[in-house]
């Protein structure tokens, strides 16, 4: 077989996968749906909807009545096609892990395959879908951003943010620890059911981990430095995992060291893309080390960039202001 | 007005030392601007040695098989020049700049410890002193500044002269730590009102940046030459290959570190260019978020990619690609700084004073070494280029023309703050073309000598083909670039008598420093002036058009920060890593490796009852802090004795643990494990001990009447550490007896 006969054939377009995709769907419009009305938005909604929408019919007909509603729309709903795409790219990526040629080498063939997996569905679906949920299921994105300077915004009981935080902390990091516990990463790597529980398990655990940094409640965000701090001793958590396994001379999930071949596949893997177990084992240990640090850096940036930007809001504060009088 | 009173630190009054000897009163001093000057001094005086001995280098590097210095000598020289270099020049200088000028950018009083602030300065000078004493007891290093395992192992360094570069580096390494963790509090607790973190001057943000990657990375190199110490003077075999330990374990840990330190000596030096470019161009800073932002980037980057270092070691090729991409991705948020700069000037009133010509020298001399840099991370270049003087010249850009030249910047930039009088532009000008023409005359052919394949650190080469005549040039070039030393030390001491008088701010420069006395009087402030942008001086003169003002945020104000914890947070977070060094050593030799050495004399039941004494102090100490809160003294006191007890009966359980391996034979140089288990539960054991000193002090207090009215923090700080001591035991544990012998 050759890389571009099983780039091609390698697709598994699981209905469990694509259901998955489907009830996302429903689900995040029922979601915006909600939220929408709560505020009294929900026909504005729908002209957003259109508007985004992709047949050019649609667009044609509804142009100027898009126009004439524009103004009226407010800015929790006009951040929704910005939030769709972000729904769009979570999907695609839950696509191509799970339905790809990727998802046939990690069953059993390549850990790094199954690494690069444990990556996207941990630390980047997640995110994403975090990122794509509405802002203001509990507080608009205006408040969110000037939350910190009013003075009756009270804060949260801090016992409950610090169980939130830790909890959501030793969900990102203990998952990846856990899934490599050897036996685990075997099971998962060899049995259906165990790989339901994993894929499941980190989608979940990555939105817990990822809450208190990108969730849509501003109430429950850290603040950016500590959120730093938290990125930072995550990323660190995960390099230490990295190097362990990078350097780790006995095989940390020993399926892969002999894989069953049930299609054939290893003779393109060992000798056209020559590729030995160690070294398979080396790239999943690099992934985990260097790869997966830069989405948290990715993180700490985004949360220096969301840190200056407060301080922008309270520029344009008195203008605001003036204006509004 | 904002009075200062907030951030003011009680300090010994100056009226007890005015009766004291000048000598005495600089002795005892804990004012940070006098320390700072100190750092400053001593540096250059390290700077001068560092400087003869490159000369020599050059000198006998000048023709062909030169005999001048003989191989050996050469090779001490090259390693004192290193370590002088990187140790006690750079390093110490930009400390020093962040001693004196930190407090004064932030409108504080003093640093957030004065007397540690001394101390650092006293481990950095008898640390620098250490090292050059070696020179009289059986002669200097000759390993490197990177001191290589197993060449600097006793069976190819028998002299003493690697025990003081350890010696040193240990000293002065602690120093950097506790310097950093002082910043750190500083910067955190001692702002002036209205200066939120959002609105620190970019030379104080780098610096604070800076002490986090400092307090980072230096325990990977204290883990690595404690180790080496063991080696050495306990005859184990950590990076001793004939015997079962890895020379390569030696490389990662230093350049672990080692990588992070090229940033250590960048971020400062970008601080001060970022603090000389605006003023001189007459415009705020372009893109300050960017900037502050790309220095947590450039942090955290430098961290992961060390290994890059070690692309000829042959680690194979997944992990030369890996870090072959990540060393390449530094150059984005270094660009972003470069370009910053550059938009800074473009379109300014830019003033061509002898600051800004040194700026405008390491913007391109620094992204001339930059751009060499992300040459080596292509593995096939590195390969080639590896050990040669492209290498030299490489580091050298960045060193010298980066950061140096940024130190030269700063000196003729807040020279009129430090002394009150201004360094002659004249002599100044020569300063800096003699500067320019040595370095890029020294250091520039070595790129071409490198591509040619001449190797760095050997003492003499062949006369092949234009060797000899490019050498000779960089020699040459060389003594071009001493003079210009010479006539910056000539500068400020003609200047320091006869300069113009500056007043308080010659530059017209926005920042906090220039809004009191050139020098700033002890208590540095009369009044700090309102901060409501970064450039509250311009506010202050020109307050019909002010900077939008930046409003602190709630968590700044609402919430201030104790210094005490700030400096025990940053405390626990460098020791952590320590152990993480260590803790990783034992899984390298015992987990990893495969030895199937992990003996069975180990008592895990037995241990795991001791451990739960050491765990159950954890919650006699919490007992002990709430009845402290409450006011029961009485049962402060007796929950404190219980903690103690418990921490007594914890090391006596481990010392019979090491009589029980005693009296089986295992000592610390019977195995492998044996090193790594008695180095890692040694050093724990030390923490425990350390701790328990420190409890007792407090009990000693409590007993006299202590805490009663105050002073509650030292007991809370004492707390944080223990807890510390006792999760560090969780790891400890379950990495020797649970997951070790399972594995």
């Amino acid at each position: 077989m050759s890389t571009r006969e099983f780039l091609l054939s390698a697709w598994t377009w699981s209905p469990v996968v694509l259901t998955a995709c489907a009830t996302g769907v429903i689900a995040y419009a029922w979601l915006w749906q909600a939220a929408a009305g709560t505020r009294g938005d929900a026909a504005n909604l729908q002209i957003i909807a259109a508007k985004t929408s992709s047949t050019t019919r649609h667009e044609f007909n509804l142009l100027p009545r898009v126009f004439a509603f524009d103004l009226r729309v407010s800015a929790f709903l006009r951040q929704f096609p910005y939030k769709l795409l972000f729904l769009l790219v979570a999907l695609a990526v839950f696509v191509l892990t799970l339905a790809s040629p990727l998802e046939q080498l990690a069953e059993g063939y390549l850990f790094s395959a199954h690494m690069l997996q444990h990556l996207l569905l941990l630390l980047i679906v997640p995110a994403f879908l975090l990122i794509a949920l509405p802002d203001d299921l509990v507080a608009p994105r205006q408040v969110s951003a000037r939350l910190p300077l009013a003075s009756d915004a009270s804060p949260p009981p801090r016992s409950s943010t610090l169980a939130l935080l830790l909890m959501g902390w030793t969900a990102g990091v203990g998952s990846m620890w856990l899934w490599h516990v050897p036996s685990l990463c075997n099971a998962a790597a060899t049995s259906y059911g165990v790989r339901a529980v994993q894929t499941l398990s980190l989608l979940i655990l990555g939105g817990f981990f990822w809450w208190p940094i990108i969730g849509p409640h501003a109430r429950h965000r850290l603040s950016p430095l500590p959120g730093i701090a938290y990125l930072f001793t995550a990323c660190t958590a995960c390099t230490l995992l990295g190097i362990l396994i990078t350097f780790a001379p006995v095989s940390v999930c020993s399926v892969y060291l002999h894989p069953k071949d049930p299609i054939d596949l290893l003779p393109l893997i060992r000798d056209t893309w020559g590729l030995s177990a160690r070294a398979d084992q080396q790239i999943g240990g690099l992934l985990m080390w260097v790869p997966a640090c830069l989405i948290y850096l990715s993180g700490i940036l985004g949360l220096l960039r969301r840190w200056y930007k407060l301080g922008q809001v309270t520029m344009r504060e008195p203008e605001a202001s003036s204006q509004a009088a | 007005m904002n009075e200062n009173p907030a951030t003011a630190v009680p300090l010994p009054s100056p009226t007890t030392l005015g009766s004291e000897s000048r000598l005495f009163s600089w002795v005892a001093t804990v004012d940070h601007k006098r320390i700072g000057l100190l750092y400053l001094f001593t540096a250059l005086v390290f700077f001068a040695a560092g400087g003869i001995e490159a000369l020599l280098i050059r000198l006998q590097l000048a023709v062909p098989r030169n005999d001048l210095l003989s191989p050996d000598a050469f090779n001490q020289v090259f390693t004192m020049h290193g370590t002088t270099m990187i140790f006690l020049v750079v390093m110490p200088t930009l400390i020093g700049f962040a001693n004196y000028f930190v407090p004064l950018m932030i409108g504080a009083r003093d640093m957030a410890f004065p007397r540690l602030n001394a101390m650092t300065y006293w481990l950095f000078l008898f640390g620098g002193l250490l090292l050059y004493f070696s020179f009289f007891a059986g002669g200097a290093p000759a390993i490197g500044w990177f001191s290589y395992a197993p060449l600097s192992e006793t069976p190819f360094a028998s002299n003493k002269g690697v025990d003081y570069w350890i010696l040193s580096l240990l000293v002065l390494g602690t120093g950097s730590i506790a310097a950093s963790i002082n910043i750190i509090a500083t910067v955190l607790t001692l702002r002036a009102p209205g200066l939120g973190l959002r609105k620190l001057p970019l030379f104080v943000w780098m610096n604070f940046i800076n002490s986090f990657l400092i307090i980072l990375a230096l325990p990977a190199l204290n883990a690595a030459i404690i180790m080496l110490l063991i080696d050495r003077g306990l005859s184990t075999y950590f990076f001793l290959p004939s015997h079962g330990g890895s020379a390569l374990l030696w490389q990662h840990f230093f350049w672990a570190f080692g990588h992070p330190e090229v940033y250590i000596m960048a971020l400062p030096a970008f601080g001060m260019i970022s603090e000389v470019v605006p003023v001189f161009s007459r415009k705020p800073i372009f893109g300050y978020p960017f900037v502050a932002g790309s220095t947590v980037a450039i942090a955290l980057l430098s961290l992961g990619v060390w290994a890059h270092h070690m692309f000829a070691v042959g680690m194979g090729r997944p992990l030369d690609l890996f870090f072959s991409a990540a060393s390449m991705l530094i150059a984005v948020p270094t660009g972003v700084k470069i370009f910053n700069w550059s938009a800074t000037m473009y379109g300014g009133a830019i003033r061509l004073t002898t600051a800004m010509l040194f700026v405008i020298a390491f913007l391109l001399q620094f992204t001339f070494g930059g751009l060499s840099g992300i040459m080596f991370a292509a593995v096939p270049l590195d390969w080639q280029l590896t050990d040669s003087y492209f290498v030299v010249a490489h580091f050298h850009y960045v060193l010298f023309g980066g950061s140096m030249f940024g130190v030269f910047a700063a000196i003729y930039y807040w020279f009129p703050k430090m002394s009150g009088r201004l360094l002659s532009e004249r002599l100044g000008k020569w300063n800096f073309w003699l500067a320019v023409i040595g370095f890029n005359g020294t250091f520039l052919v070595q790129h071409f000598l490198g591509l040619q394949g001449m190797p760095r650190r050997v003492f003499t080469y062949p006369a092949l083909p234009y060797w000899a005549s490019m050498n000779m040039i960089s020699t040459v070039a060389a003594f071009i670039l001493g003079l210009s030393i010479v006539v910056l030390l000539t500068n400020i001491g003609w200047s320091l008598r006869h300069g113009q008088i500056a007043g308080d701010n010659p530059w017209q420069a926005w920042t906090l420093e220039w809004a009191t006395t050139s020098p700033p009087p002890e208590h540095n402030f009369d009044r700090v002036p309102p901060v409501r942008s970064r450039r509250p001086l311009w506010d202050l003169a020109h307050p019909e058009n002010p900077d939008s003002p930046i409003r602190p945020l709630p968590d700044e104000t609402e919430r201030p920060i104790d210094k005490n914890v700030a400096a025990i947070g940053s405390f626990i977070l460098s020791e952590g890593f320590f152990f993480v060094m260590l803790i990783a050593a034992f899984i390298y030799y015992n987990v990893l490796q495969d030895q199937g050495k992990v003996p069975t004399l180990l008592d895990r039941v037995k241990t795991a009852v001791f451990s739960v004494f050491l765990f159950s102090s954890s919650f006699t100490l919490w007992r002990a802090e709430v009845n402290l809160a409450r006011g029961r003294h009485r049962g402060f006191r007796v929950w404190w004795m219980a903690t103690i007890l418990l921490g007594l009966v914890f090391i006596i359980g481990q010392g019979n643990e090491y009589l029980g391996l005693f009296k089986h034979g295992v000592t610390i140089n019977t195995s492998l494990f044996a090193t790594t288990f008695f180095t890692l539960t040694g050093f724990h054991g030390l923490h425990v001990c350390l701790g328990l000193i420190g409890l007792m002090i407090v009990l000693a207090l409590a007993f006299l009447g202590d805490f009663k009215t105050g002073r509650v923090e030292a007991v809370r700080t004492l707390g944080l550490y223990w807890h510390f001591v006792e999760v560090v035991w969780v790891f400890v544990f379950a990495t020797v007896y649970l997951v070790g012998p399972v594995l």
